[in-house]
């Protein structure tokens, strides 16, 4: 992990787009296939697996949000871009 | 029977030995800021020394202060990666090893440093303890893996409860190696039910490290025993506050 990446905060990270819990860079990767590297499914819900289920959900989000924006970038070139208007 | 034991501070860019403070060990006592050598465990088998600009690291046992200072060498500048050792000296009298360091009963062990970064760096060491060479156990081991998800303390022992990803059957099983990842983790070591030592090693932060000579599959003998209500909990020394500990144990089932 470089200097940089180990400085940010585990949501600072995220929002990079780097893992919020080894800093690995997520370009390329399936986001929800390397947090099952770090954590099981469900996550004991103890006070000392907290920060676990807080780095957990932020890679979910970030996951959901790299496909509800790959759906839309799917849906845009769907569209013709320059639709004839109707006579 | 040995332990692992640890050293942490944040040293400054002088050309000069800086102590290196003892971590509270919850065993073996503290003294000046160095760990008091246990009188059963009074042989040094592994010295690790670590920071990214270390350039000097020694221990400085009174025992041996007319001979000089007790030079670490190698020392490691970062964590071993793909296909790599992190650097550390072996005392544990195995093959290639030297012989453990011979320290009186509780007398101080100090550890000092010296690093070249531009500004102040953390520093760290690692002793593991032991009542003589660490000898060699063969049988019909086999290794299971087991995961944490505690939030570590960085630079400093926190405890952590392991999961076994498949339960163990019932029985009595010989600890007899070890190897354990989290993002940051530097050493471990094990918190065994009615066995008042902890043994350990190096740690890894990624799947493709070697770790020291001896550490996996009996090379360092048994590290204790326990039964399949009983694992052994884990105390993580780590640089960062991680969340995701694993833990491969190698096991040998001797009831």
């Amino acid at each position: 992990m470089s200097p940089e990446v180990q400085a940010m905060s585990p949501a600072q990270r995220m929002t990079a787009g780097y893992c919020p819990e080894c800093g690995l860079n997520l370009t390329g990767i399936n986001v929800i296939s390397h947090s099952r590297e770090h954590w099981p499914q469900v996550i004991p819900d103890r006070a000392d697996t907290q920060e676990a289920r807080v780095r957990q959900r932020m890679m979910q989000n970030y996951y959901d949000a790299q496909v509800a924006a790959a759906a839309a970038a799917a849906a845009q070139a769907a569209q013709p871009a320059n639709p004839t208007p109707a006579a | 029977m040995f332990q692992l034991s640890a050293y942490f501070a944040s040293i400054a860019n002088t050309a000069a030995d800086q102590q290196v403070a003892a971590i509270a060990d919850g065993l073996i006592p503290t003294r000046d800021s160095a760990l008091v050598v246990p009188a059963d465990m009074h042989k040094v088998v592994l010295l690790h020394a670590f920071g990214t600009n270390l350039t000097v690291a020694k221990v400085k046992p009174a025992s041996y202060r007319r001979f000089g200072d007790y030079w670490i060498e190698p020392i490691a500048n970062a964590i071993g990666g793909a296909g790599a050792t992190t650097p550390y000296l072996d005392l544990t009298d195995g093959p290639g090893a030297g012989a453990p360091l011979e320290l009186d009963p509780q007398e101080e062990l100090p550890f000092y440093a010296q690093q070249n970064s531009a500004g102040a760096q953390n520093a760290y060491g690692f002793v593991i303890f032991a009542d003589g060479p660490l000898r060699k156990r063969e049988g019909k081991f086999f290794t299971v893996r087991a995961t944490g998800t505690t939030t570590l303390v960085a630079n400093a022992w926190s405890s952590v409860s392991l999961s076994m990803d498949t339960g163990l059957p019932a029985g009595r099983y010989a600890l007899v190696g070890a190897r354990a990842k989290s993002a940051g983790l530097l050493a471990f070591r094990f918190i065994i039910v009615r066995q008042n030592n902890r043994p350990g090693g190096l740690a890894f932060q990624g799947d493709t490290s070697f770790e020291p000579t001896g550490q996996r599959n009996g090379g360092w003998g048994i590290w204790g025993e326990f039964d399949h209500l009983s694992i052994p909990t884990l105390e993580a020394f780590s640089t960062s506050a991680d969340t995701s500990e694993t833990v491969w144990f190698d096991l040998e089932k001797i009831a």
